[in-house]
């Protein structure tokens, strides 16, 4: 008899087999993850009231020795600034070390990936927050990528992710890598956007035909800059979903926290 | 922050939009709306203001301006800034600011002749509404001027100061400070405080004292309208546990500025209420210029960004309906009109735009000035590697050369730190055509137009990088003071993206012409789980925290979560203890589990995959199986060493290192997905309480089935029956009748509390009863 995979890696399976068929590579990162990957090259300065906005796990720093130092990691040492640690608060960290690698190598542009990868915030878990997630990265650069491309990908992906047409709306947002910057709705997969699964209500949107489920946008200039592409020449977008919120609304699993017990009887339902 | 809609509406000429149009605008084109409060006949709106718009719409003009624009409404500023008479009988208070960094500009004026009362109704109301209480009148007209220009405000009892004198200072070690919530305060010297000649009056855009607030035997007062270095409020914020209205606003950067307007507006309503009270002179240290933004962007570069067909004058549009200064002009006509405003500079290096311009100019300074609105690095070098480098220059290039005198740069300094440009710049002017380059420089002392080939400056050879097509037209956006967040033309593009609306932009999927690649640990991970799929192992998750590793958190969400694992046994071990305990809800003997996970040493992450395999029955031993499934593993991996650690025996447990297992393994050239399953897409929740086991055996007539056991044991028809499950089974001759025995067992379990033995009793005997109508009998 075979045995059961878990619903997350499930999901990542389906976002690989979707992305790698469209041109994406699946590429992925440290965990454990340096302040300037994390927040300094993402334009999320030191001292910024944008560091707030995520809750974050600070590594003691004289727990770690000898990691291995990219350039840039060593740029920032010999500047004399301190390199905190952090567990990587997104997935958007692999974006500046992804770009790094594709100019190191000289690589052809566009360049264009997914990372699927654990995160971590820190906050207090309930239900529908845990300190351990997974999000999904997406990170398409070119001399002529734009926002509407960005539109149309995530069509597709969640077209094919639940497997019948959905609508994606863009509301106006911030975020310090992206300008511009949106939040991501996609139509409710349950009611077709209408508000209404049967009994006059749907249950997985609260009615309002719209499920919010990422943040997006066209990547920032700084952001570019410091992952050593020029701005003048290259632009792209970025987008970064919560993985386990896709799981949970089309499994019905209602504590985040289920997810990560190791309880069989969640996994064997997969 | 709460918004009173009533107020809103003092800043549009024309009625806003009913509310539910309101919301779906600011909700899709500006702010996420996180609750709607009705309030009285005013409405309350709580927004979400994001880092980037804090500079402006943390108060109401400001989200009162935008959300005007938004519905196309006509922005008015209803309020008034005093412009009245000086009594010259108040002596203007004496302001001192240490240090020209952290604080940019303090605005102070004194006022004499103050009555302190209860606040009018329609004050009142307007703080009420934004959930504020009101203290005094004083008090609650620097709050409301706060609020609504987005400006932090203090009023000091003029009393109670010592020498008529505030002064922006660090406090020395140990000086010590009583908030005006009694909190009292040890100061250290990097701590800004308010002071007067005396005494720290409070924390420096934090925070007031205790000592010098108004009261109502206040006659006189002294106001601070001052602007502070955001990190400094951030730190000392931060430092101090004190987290305010002023100190937010601070941290988040607002422009010296409105610290002009928040003065002026606060003694326009103080002499509202106190028609007979004295303004003394306002005193204003401003210890730097003011500054004025433009940024400019063109529709080509608009619509190549959204991906849309804006036409000119949709963007044009937008830019009037925000109420920003907007001239159409190409980049030529621009930078020719602006080297006229500079044509008497002389030289000066290093200048500072902000400083110096147009009075003077190093070279690299004055082609910032002239390409007024167009980004560019600074300094001369980053500007060649910013550029398109081009042989044949045009009009508008920028010619760079090494004069060979001074300080020559091959590496970019600021943009793409570390460029190489082997000829090496120091200098740089702009291309005129015909060969010529104007230019600013030591030796001219001014700015002068001559060929390059008889220039002293570029006479041993030039390079050539084009900033921006000069002939393009452009909008050229002469930025609102209070809107800091745009300073580069990708934030105009998002201004026009979200006044047009975001829906009108359609998705369109770019056609890549390749298939995407996994990276290595998901290819070969995927292998390796189709394999232990196919034996019958289920994959679990569990956390990277624990009590055990090597790296620690600062400050982790319990005790005992503290620190980042070094290996993944300990986990996967208390989930196989408790999936033991599960096993008859499982309705498994062998309990088989798997993880992959990131482990953390000081000095490495790796990805490790341990497995665990037990019955928890003494004698029995798995060491074979897995045995069989890790040469499997290295047949389809093609890994000739398996390095795996038995980590114990009962559970079996093993550990191994996925990276270094892989490390020699080819790339992968095509994605490997998982084995596919039938997608259970209805997940059905786990109860949290115990289950109760009850095990029965009966004999029945030979041929009886286990469905038709089953089926009558269902007949129960108990919500708390969650598994039956037969166990053992067998036929045997007695006293010369063919009898079957079933054994089986049926597992009883609540959603919502914990089962009691008396109702599973219950249950059973129910089953038993059933059993015995059908005449079976139960052993």
């Amino acid at each position: 008899m075979n045995g059961h995979f878990h619903p997350i890696t499930k999901a990542i399976d389906k976002v690989s087999r979707i992305f790698t068929s469209i041109g994406f590579d699946v590429v992925d990162g440290p965990e454990l993850e340096s302040e300037w990957y994390n927040f300094d090259a993402l334009n999320v300065p030191r001292d910024h009231p944008s560091r707030d906005m995520q809750d974050t796990f600070w590594i003691k720093n004289e727990t770690i020795e000898g990691r291995h130092l990219t350039v840039s990691e060593q740029k920032v040492l010999a500047k004399g600034l301190p390199l905190g640690h952090v567990l990587r608060t997104h997935t958007s960290g692999v974006q500046v070390r992804t770009i790094e690698r594709w100019v190191k190598e000289g690589k052809e542009f566009p360049l264009a990936v997914v990372v699927p990868g654990k995160i971590y915030r820190n906050e207090a878990t309930d239900a529908r927050h845990e300190a351990q997630f997974f999000q999904v990265e997406g990170l398409m650069i070119g001399k002529d990528v734009t926002l509407a491309n960005l539109k149309g990908v995530l069509e597709h992906f969640f077209t094919k992710f639940l497997e019948k047409h959905v609508e994606v709306r863009f509301r106006s947002s911030f975020f310090p890598f992206t300008e511009p910057s949106v939040e991501v709705d996609m139509q409710c997969f349950k009611c077709s956007g209408t508000g209404d699964s049967g009994d006059g209500h749907c249950p997985v949107c609260s009615s309002s035909g719209w499920i919010e489920i990422m943040g997006a946008g066209m990547i920032h200039p700084n952001v570019l800059q410091n992952a050593g592409l020029n701005p003048r020449e290259y632009q792209g977008f970025a987008f970064g979903a919560g993985l386990d919120r896709l799981v949970m609304l089309q499994t019905g699993i209602d504590d985040i926290r289920m997810l990560y017990n190791g309880d069989l009887r969640v996994v064997n339902q997969f | 922050m709460k918004f009173s809609l009533h107020w809103l509406q003092e800043y549009s000429k024309e009625a806003l939009p009913e509310l539910k149009k309101l919301e779906e605008i600011v909700t899709f084109n500006a702010f996420e709306i996180e609750e709607i409060i009705p309030f009285g006949k005013d409405t309350v709106l709580d927004i979400k203001v994001l880092p980037n718009r804090a500079h402006d719409a943390l108060g109401h003009r400001g989200m009162g301006k935008d959300i005007a624009a938004l519905a196309g409404n006509t922005f008015v500023d209803p309020h008034e800034y005093w412009k009245g008479k000086v009594s010259s009988d108040v002596t203007s208070p004496v302001i001192v600011t240490e240090d020209v960094q952290a604080c940019p500009r303090f605005m102070s004026v004194r006022i004499d002749g103050v009555e302190v009362t209860e606040s009018p109704a329609w004050l009142k109301d307007k703080l009420q509404a934004i959930g504020q209480k009101s203290i005094n009148s004083i008090v609650d007209i620097t709050n409301y001027v706060q609020f609504s220009l987005n400006k932090p405000m203090h009023a000091y009892d003029a009393a109670l100061i010592s020498g008529n004198t505030l002064m922006a200072r660090l406090a020395q070690t140990g000086e010590t400070l009583t908030t005006l919530d009694d909190k009292q305060l040890t100061l250290d010297s990097s701590t800004l405080i308010i002071a007067d000649t005396e005494k720290p009056l409070g924390l420096a855009g934090v925070k007031g004292g205790k000592f010098s607030g108004i009261s109502s035997s206040t006659t006189s007062i002294i106001l601070e309208s001052a602007n502070f270095n955001p990190t400094l409020i951030r730190k000392t914020s931060q430092k101090y546990g004190i987290r305010t209205d002023a100190s937010k606003r601070f941290e988040n950067e607002i422009n010296d500025i409105l610290a002009e307007e928040g003065l002026r507006m606060t003694i326009a309503l103080v002499k509202k209420l106190n028609p007979k009270a004295h303004v003394g002179e306002i005193v204003d240290v401003w210890n730097r210029k003011s500054w004025e933004y433009v940024v400019s962007v063109s529709t080509r570069e608009v619509n190549g960004f959204l991906g849309t067909s804006y036409g000119d004058k949709e963007i044009e549009g937008v830019f009037s309906r925000l109420g920003f200064i907007v001239k159409k002009a190409t980049t030529k006509e621009i930078i020719e009109e602006k080297l006229q405003v500079a044509e008497r500079a002389t030289y000066k290096n290093p200048s500072s735009m902000r400083e110096d311009a147009p009075v003077h100019f190093s070279c690299s300074s004055l082609m910032s000035f002239i390409f007024s609105g167009i980004w560019q690095p600074s300094i001369s070098i980053d500007k060649y590697v910013y550029g398109e480098k081009v042989t044949e220059p045009i009009w508008g290039d920028l010619v760079f050369s090494n004069t060979g005198e001074g300080k020559i740069r091959y590496e970019s300094v600021g943009f793409l730190p570390g460029t190489s440009v082997p000829e090496g710049i120091d200098h740089v002017g702009l291309y005129v055509g015909d060969g010529k380059v104007t230019h600013i420089s030591k030796d001219s002392g001014k700015i002068i137009t001559e060929e390059i080939t008889e220039s002293k400056n570029f006479k041993n050879g030039v390079l050539y990088a084009r900033m921006i097509d000069v002939d393009e037209t452009r909008f050229f956006i002469t930025v609102p003071h209070e809107r800091l967040d745009i300073r580069i033309k990708e934030d105009l593009i998002e201004e026009v993206a979200r006044i047009q609306g975001l829906s009108s932009i359609k998705g369109v999927l770019p056609k890549l012409q390749r298939r995407g690649l996994p990276h290595k640990r998901l290819y070969y991970e995927n292998k390796i789980k189709n394999i232990l799929d196919a034996n019958g192992f289920s994959e679990i998750m569990t956390y990277s925290f624990g009590d055990v590793g090597e790296v620690e958190i600062v400050k982790g969400l319990a005790m005992d979560k503290e620190k980042l694992r070094n290996s993944l046994s300990g986990g996967i071990n208390r989930a196989f203890q408790m999936n033991m305990l599960n096993a008859p809800l499982l309705h498994i003997q062998t309990v088989k589990m798997y993880e992959f996970g990131n482990v953390f040493t000081k000095s490495t992450e790796q990805r490790h995959l341990a497995l665990i395999i037990d019955d928890g029955k003494k004698k029995s031993s798995f060491t074979d199986e897995v045995d069989m499934i890790l040469s499997q593993i290295k047949r389809d991996l093609g890994v000739v060493n398996l390095e795996c650690e038995t980590v114990q025996v009962k559970p079996y447990i093993i550990e191994l290192n996925f990276d270094a297992a892989i490390e020699g393994l080819p790339e992968p050239t095509s994605y490997e997905p998982l084995t596919p399953h039938t997608d259970s897409v209805v997940y059905e929740a786990v109860s949290p309480y115990p289950f109760i086991v009850r095990d029965i055996a009966v004999w029945t007539p030979a041929s009886t089935s286990w469905d038709s056991i089953h089926n009558l044991a269902l007949q129960v028809d108990s919500p708390l029956v969650v598994r039956i499950d037969c166990f053992d089974t067998f036929t045997k001759e007695i006293e010369g009748i063919q009898k079957t025995s079933f054994a089986f067992r049926f597992v009883l379990q609540a959603k919502d509390r914990t089962l009691t033995d008396a109702e599973a009793n219950e249950v059973a005997d129910k089953m038993y009863n059933l059993l015995k109508e059908k005449g079976y009998e139960v052993r």
